[in-house]
């Protein structure tokens, strides 16, 4: 558990992994004695219950009993399963399965507080995932594939291993390709990391620091007109939605770029007030070590109307990105660098090509913004916190032989 | 293995609470998670 004590301006925090009452004391006294020593901020202060349920909170079904009903043999089974089905997808090529597994948890958590604040949760997830070896001759290549849902009863296990069998055979053969100026489309699930790094700029805590692309940039146009970025933890579709923060604040729906316009920052009750826009239900808590910040957990761009092969027959010469490597240490949401590895596809005359790795693709987060020409209306949702959709950026410096 | 119910979890928060001093905030986040399901199949293990 974890306990915030807040006196006089100051906050104290402090946590224990036990749910011992006396243990639970203990932390108490250490909260407020770190209060005691903490620099005093006008901003600071616990959220009031006016505050919190200034919204109606969204009545969401994230729990599934199944997930505990399920015995775990037929869990350990699902995951025999689906190494035994990717294996089966191309026997001669797939050589071997690094790992097959299946996952499970739920989750309870009760936040209370003096100011009123008395907020429950529950969730269920369940996932499977599979990482392929594929090969030809001395090479060997690895891909992976997943399915997810609040209980194995909900897992797709045929098209996790349609999916590991496909992107690793696919890539097989690849070479470094040329250098070129490229349009770039991203596939689903590398789209999401990008859209999760945007969404770091727009985190209220990045701006109060200035530690963000999109600093006093608020109104103004930061991306192509055809870009809305929501936050939407109240949509169950996401397996991270919930009704409430994690301050207890109700959650719902932000528009954090509107038409390629920085509408909106996330903010918990903190950055709120001393950005004076207020919380958006944004509070995060990385667990129950420290204190809760400001992050995004239920991001989506609005669709496009077009399918993948759509957007690629339109495509002379260009690469699909597969996958990238080094996204953290290559990309500042800060200043807006971008160098990336990248593996993937040749684009030529409308179809996916000859398979290409080692790639470095480069430009800034600010220009790649502009450049989206094209959105997918191939939504993947996904477990982290965006969901995938295939991107099309105009133009890009791909870095090959 | 069960997580612990929501009635638990507030009897634990409710109690810190009520130790709260006068002119103090205090807000008890108390979480709880099954033990999860974990299975590989290479190597072939389960926890």
């Amino acid at each position: 558990m974890g306990i915030r004590v807040i006196n006089d301006h100051r906050q104290g925090y402090a946590s224990v992994g036990s749910l011992d009452i006396d243990l639970a004391r203990d932390a108490l006294a250490q909260a407020r004695s770190n209060a005691r020593w903490a620099a005093p901020d006008e901003f600071i202060g616990l959220v009031d219950l006016a505050t919190a349920d200034a919204l109606p909170a969204a009545e969401l079904d994230v729990y599934d009993p199944a997930v505990l009903s399920v015995p775990t043999a037929d869990k350990v089974e699902m995951a025999f399963k689906l190494e035994q089905d990717t294996l089966a997808r191309d026997h001669q090529r797939i050589r071997g399965i690094e790992t097959a597994a299946y996952g499970d948890v739920v989750g309870s958590s009760v936040i209370v507080s003096t100011e009123g604040i008395r907020v429950a949760s529950r969730r269920s997830a369940a996932s499977a995932s599979v990482v392929a070896m594929a090969g030809e001759g001395v090479e060997t290549r690895t891909g992976y594939g997943f399915t997810v849902g609040r209980s194995p009863l909900a897992l797709d296990l045929s098209e996790a291993a349609d999916d590991a069998a496909e992107r690793t055979l696919r890539l097989l053969g690849a070479k470094q390709g040329p250098s070129a100026t490229l349009p770039i489309v991203f596939d689903p699930l590398v789209s999401a990391s990008l859209i999760g790094l945007i969404a770091a700029a727009c985190n209220g805590e990045a701006l109060i620091k200035g530690r963000s692309m999109f600093v006093n940039r608020l109104g103004e146009a930061v991306a192509a007109g055809g870009v809305t970025l929501i936050e939407d933890p109240t949509d169950a579709r996401f397996f991270s939605a919930g009704a409430r923060d994690g301050e207890g604040v109700v959650t719902r729906r932000t528009e954090l770029i509107s038409e390629g316009v920085f509408a909106a920052a996330l903010n918990n009750a903190y950055t709120g007030r001393r950005s004076g826009a207020g919380t958006t239900g944004s509070a995060a808590r990385g667990g129950y070590g420290s204190a809760p910040g400001v992050g995004a957990r239920a991001l989506r761009v609005v669709p496009g109307n077009r399918s993948q092969e759509e957007i690629i027959a339109g495509i002379d010469q260009g690469l699909y990105v597969q996958s990238l490597n080094g996204l953290h240490s290559g990309a500042s949401t800060v200043s807006g660098d971008f160098s990336v590895g990248a593996d993937g596809l040749m684009i030529r005359d409308g179809h996916l090509a000859e398979p290409v790795r080692e790639m470095t693709i480069a430009s800034t987060l600010q220009k790649m913004l502009l450049g989206i020409s094209e959105i997918g209306a191939d939504e993947i949702w996904l477990p982290g916190s965006a969901v995938g959709v295939t991107l099309l950026i105009d133009s890009m410096s791909v870095s090959g032989s | 293995m069960p997580e612990r119910s929501h009635d638990e979890l507030y009897a634990i928060a409710d109690a810190l609470i009520a130790d709260a001093q006068d002119g103090e905030q205090v807000e008890v986040y108390v979480g709880s998670v099954s033990i999860p399901t974990s299975t590989s199949s290479t190597p072939h293990c389960t926890r």
